[in-house]
């Protein structure tokens, strides 16, 4: 008797248990998809998203803030910066090429720490591409990349090699 | 003249049965996709057509275009003749099914017995194909197949035999005007379940996919198919939902009864409610072992579904 019992428990539990199982689908049905339709509709990365290392643009003065320090290039644990600079009329200390070697770079973040005037951060771009080493090491990741360098005009150099960058001081 | 006419009869409704199972089979592909992936929080196929719709069309014409490879020791009948087989006897059960009141090919008497005697056969072009191949795996499938099938036609039939035992007929359309005010499911939900879940078996649906499980053995029986003769047993598997859930819905959800909307339109809603169900099913459960499956199918739905017999008896006889 106890045996028969058992059996229909065993069934009605087993039953049970399915049900519950067929729940937590239909529920996963009426919610929201969690893929993302990839070139039509596009993520915005965190804001501690690591991507390439790029200028902060300041409002106030239209450009970037570097004075030509070489912090950045001596905290480099992968030597990724080719830095050189002179003093301006102004008598301020710019940059006049300022090159960013993305194959190289760890993305360690130690050159954001260390700049003094915060003038460098970590682009949120996740979908730079070339189709070669050279073609991606020519990519001005320094400038382009971020939504707030285009909004000021500032458009991207794809393709276009970095080797002697001139950098405008800010008037 | 004459003969003319019943040549021109019997085309139009080979063409009409052909029309609609290809629709059907080519809808639910795409309604399996998409139910999946809203199960799994993804958007399924959405590029070709409206949310996907037409992807299962360019999947099929890619399908018919691809190369049919004919393995070298191959038992060349059975292995030519399985995939026709397969389709053969989803065809011919197409005929009986009543959609509407008037809307059938062919009004038999023994209608139940026909679609449960056809509906067998599938079994047959299952190891026709896995001992036609040569292959260990489609092997393996093909004798899974034939085990579960065994062990899960009697259940069918005999969870049937409740609602025959009520209304006294094996006539389709008999069964579902018998139904007219009360479904079966209400004098029968154990049954129900009983047959749901033998379907599920016999139509080798997730989660009893044994023959055809594909991380275990490959594709199973159809391992060694390719093309159209691949999607032969394609077509005839989504058509074999459909035949059991409409064969479902004619014997425990009222057939095309129903207020306000047209005959046809019930009977469908009904049908693709419970393909639904199915594919609700597939996509929660993982597939049981075959000690399991033989367990469920011995030792639960058979003593299950005679006690159901039983008591159906007894209550009747009062």
């Amino acid at each position: 008797m106890k045996n028969l019992f058992n059996y229909f428990k065993e069934i009605l539990v087993g039953l049970w248990s399915l049900i519950t199982g067929m729940e937590v689908t239909l529920r996963y049905m009426f919610k929201k998809p969690v893929t993302v339709q990839y070139p039509k509709e596009k993520l915005t990365m965190t804001k501690n998203f690591r991507g390439p290392i790029q200028f902060v643009l300041f409002d106030k003065t239209g450009s970037h803030d570097c004075i030509g320090c070489f912090l950045c290039a001596k905290a480099c644990p992968t030597d990724c910066y080719t830095i050189e600079a002179a003093k301006t009329e102004g008598g301020q200390k710019r940059p006049t090429r300022f090159e960013y070697n993305v194959l190289q770079c760890s993305l360690c973040n130690l050159c954001v720490q260390v700049c003094p005037t915060k003038t460098l951060e970590h682009s949120r771009d996740y979908e730079a591409a070339a189709y070669s080493p050279d073609e991606y090491r020519a990519i001005n990741f320094i400038e382009h990349v971020g939504k707030r360098a285009t909004a000021q005009g500032m458009t991207s150099k794809l393709g276009k090699p970095v080797v002697e960058q001139e950098e405008k001081p800010a008037s | 003249m004459d003969m003319l006419l019943v040549m021109l009869k019997i085309g139009m409704y080979a063409a009409i049965v052909i029309g609609f199972i290809t629709v059907n089979a080519l809808f639910l592909v795409w309604m399996e996709r998409k139910v999946s992936a809203k199960i799994q929080l993804r958007h399924g196929p959405m590029e070709v057509g409206w949310h996907g719709t037409f992807q299962t069309f360019a999947d099929a014409i890619k399908l018919f275009g691809k190369e049919l490879i004919t393995p070298v020791n191959i038992d060349k009948v059975p292995y030519l003749l399985a995939p026709m087989l397969a389709m053969f006897p989803t065809i011919l059960i197409f005929l009986v099914i009543p959609i509407g009141e008037n809307l059938h090919i062919l009004d038999l008497n023994v209608g139940v017995l026909y679609i449960f005697a056809f509906s067998a056969l599938g079994v047959l072009s299952i190891f026709m194909a896995g001992y036609g191949s040569n292959n260990k795996y489609s092997m393996l499938g093909a004798v899974r197949g034939v085990a579960q099938s065994l062990a899960y036609e009697i259940p069918l039939l005999l969870s049937i035999l409740g609602v025959i035992m009520i209304c006294g007929t094996l006539n389709l359309k008999g069964i579902v005007m018998a139904q007219d005010n009360v479904w079966f499911v209400l004098y029968q939900p154990l049954a129900f379940v009983i047959f749901f879940i033998s379907t599920l078996a016999e139509t080798n649906r997730a989660p009893f996919d044994l023959p055809e499980a594909e991380s275990e053995i490959i594709a199973g029986f159809h391992t060694e198919y390719s093309g159209i003769r691949f999607a032969m047993f394609f077509l005839s598997e989504y058509t074999h939902m459909f035949i059991v859930s409409a064969l479902a819905t004619i014997l425990f959800l009222g057939g095309w009864n129903g207020p306000f909307l047209p005959e046809p339109v019930w009977f469908l809603l009904k049908v693709y409610f419970l393909i639904f169900m199915m594919m609700w099913i597939r996509f929660t459960f993982p597939r049981i072992r075959i000690d399991q499956l033989m367990t469920l199918g011995w030792k639960i739905l058979i003593p299950l579904a005679l006690v159901n017999l039983l008591v159906t008896g007894i209550v009747l006889k009062l």
